[in-house]
């Protein structure tokens, strides 16, 4: 039988084009009115008199911003207070040194992560792996990363039974090394010295997703915060202002005491996710772990309940019946020489 | 205007819904691909002013779409959103060679895997994407000649791998392998 190489590799195309989602449907078209919800971009014009109307819309753009924030009346929630004390924490923390021409900034990872393996004989499986990741960035985005996978178990008995069934395939997982170009346009990375220090102004620029790209929403505002938390080396000023601007986002709850998985104590603070299953009313979480005395973000991870969570009369919520579903901590992030070059944890911003 | 804003950018979106969600699920986990084909479609909103007309708006389409993955995958940020799917948090792997299957599709994929990214690239935009090289030259920001030349890289490396991935299954198993694994030189779309 002779084939040609190309009909080969088109027959290997891992998508089934008839499973693709049309507009017809119900989440293509929620997704479509979510775009159209979202603001549109105007572009920068220096004319004196449209520079005038700019700040009128600014200013109307921050009123709104102000609006949807919670009311000052009253006492702040458990969760602003924990996140208003990080704000402190962060602002009187020195200034960590950040990556010059030719350096980059070193992290290393660890998390939970799950693979599903798909068998043409229809038997698949997952299984859960430790994952190690060391992540080189320049300031220009260019870089390594190095990914290895450890210790795979499987999740239920069923999923080690499909193994056996699809004929016991090896579970090693080759290491990823990668080699990274400068990054441009959408995959430059985040200038975080750009970024304004002012609460409200960062409020309304990650509200509005200009920082970075999103849904709307509460969890989304909470996610992208989380994102820019999680640079050990940002200014210690614009942390305490994405601190502040998490203190106002609505719906987080403050865990309390937590323990990560590699021992250390920090604050956890959740928020809802859609329910996995609302029919069954089951709940999810996505934690944040804060180190209360240096603001660094120890990790995250995510919980699912039966239920939501409790809360109790101290304004901390029990979690109770929740169990961990994926985490990922941050052991060790500082700057370094090469792209070799790895830093002890003592060097990190994430060590206790 | 901006009903008609939104009603443009919807003929868009529904025209080119399936290419790129198809395009974004070639190249990120399954459980991401609605995040990233999301903002692919924001920054098509955000960005409706640039777009070109039609037809050339599926390109600039594929354009956004390559830089959303490319940083989706790149980004250091990566790493949290990658955690926070409470469900179907998963990532999807072939399993090794087994009975009863095309095992020639199979060696292709591993073939395909031990390709330099851009090489790898080049392969999946024109056979799995459908772009004429032209388009993917486009698309890869790089000159037609380049294209080709990566492209014709790439095709060979994938065939001399999988002829010498067969032989040596082959040689082990003595399956039905040694049959069916003659290729002929393809033929540029």
């Amino acid at each position: 039988m002779t084939v040609i190489i190309e009909d080969l590799i088109r027959r290997a195309d891992p998508i089934d084009l008839f499973g693709l989602p049309t507009i017809d449907t119900v989440s293509s078209r929620r997704r479509l009115d979510q775009i159209l919800a979202t603001p549109v971009r105007t572009a920068k014009i220096r004319r004196p008199g449209v520079i005038a109307v700019g700040l009128v819309a600014a200013v109307a753009l921050a009123l709104v911003v102000l609006q949807i924030l919670p009311s000052p009346e009253g006492r702040p929630s458990p969760a602003a207070a924990a996140f208003v004390h990080l704000s402190r924490v962060a602002s009187k923390m020195p200034r960590i040194e950040t990556p010059r021409p030719g350096q980059y900034q070193y992290t290393k990872s660890v998390s939970v992560n799950s693979i599903e393996y798909v068998d043409l004989l229809k038997y698949p499986f997952h299984v859960n792996y430790d994952e190690q990741r060391q992540d080189w960035v320049a300031t220009d985005g260019s870089g390594r990363l190095v990914e290895t996978w450890s210790d795979p178990t499987f999740p239920t008995a069923r999923d080690r039974s499909n193994w056996l069934r699809s004929g016991s395939p090896s579970l090693t997982q080759a290491t990823v090394v990668e080699t990274i170009p400068r990054g441009t346009k959408a995959t430059a990375p985040i200038d975080l010295w750009t970024l304004p220090t002012n609460p409200t102004k960062l409020a309304s620029m990650v509200s509005s997703r200009s920082i970075e790209a999103g849904p709307p929403g509460t969890l989304e505002d909470f996610t992208q915060v989380g994102d820019l938390l999680r640079a050990t080396f940002a200014p210690p000023a614009l942390r305490a202002a994405l601190f502040k601007v998490a203190s106002h986002i609505s719906g987080v709850l403050l865990i309390g005491p937590t323990t990560d998985h590699l021992g250390r104590s920090g604050i956890g603070l959740a928020i809802a996710q859609t329910p996995s299953d609302p029919a069954l009313g089951s709940s999810g979480l996505f934690e944040l772990i804060f180190d209360p005395t240096t603001s660094a973000l120890l990790g995250e991870q995510t919980l699912a309940g039966s239920h939501p969570a409790q809360t109790s009369t101290s304004g901390v919520s029990a979690l109770s019946g929740f169990v961990v579903t994926s985490w990922t901590l941050y052991e060790v992030s500082a700057v370094v020489d090469s792209t070799t070059a790895v830093a002890p944890a003592h060097a990190s911003g994430h060590e206790q | 205007m901006i009903d008609q804003r939104a009603t443009d950018f919807e003929r868009a979106y529904s025209l080119h819904l399936r290419a790129i969600t198809a395009y974004v699920a070639r190249r990120v986990p399954r459980d991401e691909v609605d995040d990233v084909v999301a903002k692919v479609f924001v920054v098509a909103w955000r960005r409706f002013d640039e777009v070109p007309t039609p037809p050339e708006d599926r390109l600039w389409l594929f354009g956004v779409a390559r830089r959303c993955v490319a940083h989706h995958l790149r980004s250091s940020l990566r790493q949290g959103r990658l955690r926070m799917r409470l469900v179907n948090e998963i990532s999807v792997v072939q399993v090794p060679p087994s009975h009863n299957v095309d095992h020639r599709v199979e060696l292709v994929l591993m073939a395909m895997d031990r390709l330099k990214p851009l090489d790898r690239e080049a392969l999946r935009i024109v056979l799995w994407d459908e772009l004429s090289h032209t388009e993917a030259a486009v698309v890869m920001d790089c000159s037609v000649n380049a294209f080709e030349l990566r492209y014709r890289r790439a095709r060979n490396s994938v065939r001399h791998a999988v002829e010498n991935l067969t032989t040596n299954v082959a040689g082990k198993e003595s399956s039905s392998f040694a049959n069916t694994a003659l290729f002929v030189e393809g033929q540029a779309p």
